[in-house]
């Protein structure tokens, strides 16, 4: 079983040819979330549900290969909690993510993740440590790591290795809970057996970053890498696997 | 065959790497089944005297010369870059030269620039111009290197038409764009190093701008050298568009040389 765990829409829509591309690649299930149709990095509740009812109608399109998370904004704190309620218990999402419309460890997401960590579903939250200047509330990998400390029991997914990829995997590393995606256009040989000599290839995740990222290109990157065939299975999908079949429901 | 057009022995000077050798490059090339590489050493982005980089690696390129070619990496904005330029080539074997003008301070519109455009063309080199080493977003603190204008490679390509440039560790938009603003002289060519999206990205890029002008490369050893052989291999791509891109069109060049 191979999953990627972090794609998004284009637009309102799964591009044929990434569903193409998925089946050619033997790429099980796409874990896809909706950024709004025009990304927003604050979305309002109407943006974020809309992005939310696109993203469960690409579900219905494609059983059994999509699996939806759902789109939220801390700032928005009791639409967003309505929201995540209805996208996992009526929509049949998996996770929720979290982009930048606030830091990982802002107490505005502190009810989020209690509300994540009751349904036992992964928090995927955006993070990078950029040398040009982050954008406004988007986290670093230290936001993410403050926010591990705060919820040993949140199964959270640090996506991109915060792009950064030294620097985000030496910032979490202490919390057992704090699972790094390899999504994102970076390709620097090193990243992915470093992530696997530092966390252990059970923290290690599969992810591509699609549309925006060519899935052959993230495929490759974990195939290329010079790590033991069982820690590639089990970041290909093994371990996206075992944090889905926690899941309350 | 496949020929990468963008590869580089030396240690990485910010990053522990464990691959950094031409015994590390070929065995990765091996791996991954690239035939040839056209190599430029990574400290000539760094030495102040880049000719001295491109001595260090002579010897160890030389010797697998069936299977690696020398790209000298060249400062225009150094004293005595034309010397560098005839030794790499007439002595060091080159078959064509790098430049790093983030690295060594200069603009593409400088006059010692069209100086040394003019000189590689009379000598038949490519001039391969890295637009940048790795993302501007991972550069460490004390090393940050802006990325090379797009435009200013392609003016200066256009005006210097009997001189082939080649594009190195361009995004999509920058070598769609670059591509098509040469679109007359047909003497800018890229490499798909730095290309990582958007999906399909190769069939798009291929519908947008053609294949004669894209190569193959990988930008060994710093990045992983599988997507470049992904983003071909399953990029909905014609078996002649895959040549092209895989060998054909760097062939072309090279056998350009005097």
């Amino acid at each position: 079983m191979i999953i990627d765990c972090h794609i998004h829409l284009q637009g309102a829509r799964i591009e044929p040819e990434l569903v193409e591309s998925a089946a050619t690649l033997g790429v099980d299930r796409l874990c896809a979330s909706s950024l709004g149709r025009t990304w927003s990095y604050e979305p309002t509740p109407e943006v974020f549900i809309e992005a939310n009812n696109d993203v469960a109608k690409c579900m219905r399109k494609y059983p059994d290969l999509i699996l939806g998370f759902a789109y939220l904004n801390p700032v928005y704190l009791e639409e967003s909690l309505a929201e995540m309620r209805r996208c996992i218990e009526d929509l049949g999402m998996v996770g929720i993510k979290l982009w930048v419309a606030a830091y990982a460890d802002n107490r505005r997401v502190f009810p989020l993740v209690e509300k994540a960590i009751e349904y036992d579903i992964p928090i995927l939250q955006h993070a990078w440590h950029k040398a040009t200047g982050n954008l406004p509330h988007e986290s670093k990998p230290t936001h993410v790591a403050a926010l591990a400390e705060r919820y040993p029991e949140a199964n959270i997914i640090m996506a991109h290795i915060a792009g950064d990829w030294e620097r985000g995997i030496e910032a979490i590393s202490p919390y057992r809970n704090v699972y790094v995606d390899t999504s994102g256009s970076i390709i620097e040989a090193g990243m992915v057996e470093r992530a696997v000599d530092v966390l252990g290839a059970r923290r290690v995740l599969f992810g591509s970053d699609a549309h925006g990222v060519d899935l052959p290109v993230a495929v490759a990157k974990i195939l290329g890498a010079e790590i033991p065939d069982y820690s590639r299975d089990m970041i290909m999908g093994g371990n996206m696997q075992a944090l889905l079949d926690r899941r309350v429901g | 065959m496949i020929i990468d057009a963008c590869a580089f022995v030396g240690r990485h000077p910010f990053v522990r790497s464990h691959n950094h050798t031409v015994p590390d490059l070929l065995r990765l090339m091996d791996k991954f089944g690239i035939d040839q590489a056209a190599v430029s050493p990574l400290a000539g982005a760094f030495y102040q005297n880049a000719q001295e980089a491109n001595e260090d690696i002579y010897a160890n390129i030389h010797t697998n010369s069936h299977r690696l070619m020398l790209v000298a990496a060249i400062n225009p904005a150094y004293p005595g870059w034309d010397r560098d330029l005839r030794r790499s080539r007439e002595a060091l074997h080159a078959v064509g030269i790098r430049l790093f003008p983030g690295y060594h301070g200069y603009k593409l519109g400088a006059p010692e620039v069209s100086a040394l455009a003019e000189t590689a063309g009379k000598m038949q080199l490519p001039v391969f111009i890295s637009l940048r080493l790795w993302d501007e977003r991972q550069h460490p603190p004390m090393c940050m290197v802006p990325a090379v204008p797009w435009k200013s490679a392609a003016e200066l390509a256009a005006s210097h038409p009997d001189t082939k440039f080649v594009l190195s560790m361009g995004r999509f938009g920058e070598v769609a764009e670059a591509l098509k603003q040469t679109a007359e002289t047909r003497n800018l060519f890229a490499d798909i190093a730095g290309i990582q999206g958007p999906t399909d990205c190769m069939r798009k890029l291929v519908a947008e701008v053609g294949s004669d002008r894209l190569l193959f490369g990988t930008e060994l050893l710093l990045q992983y050298a599988l997507p470049a052989r992904y983003k071909i291999d399953y990029g909905n791509l014609s078996d002649d568009d895959r040549q092209r891109i895989h060998a054909s069109n760097l062939m072309a060049i090279l056998a350009d040389r005097q």
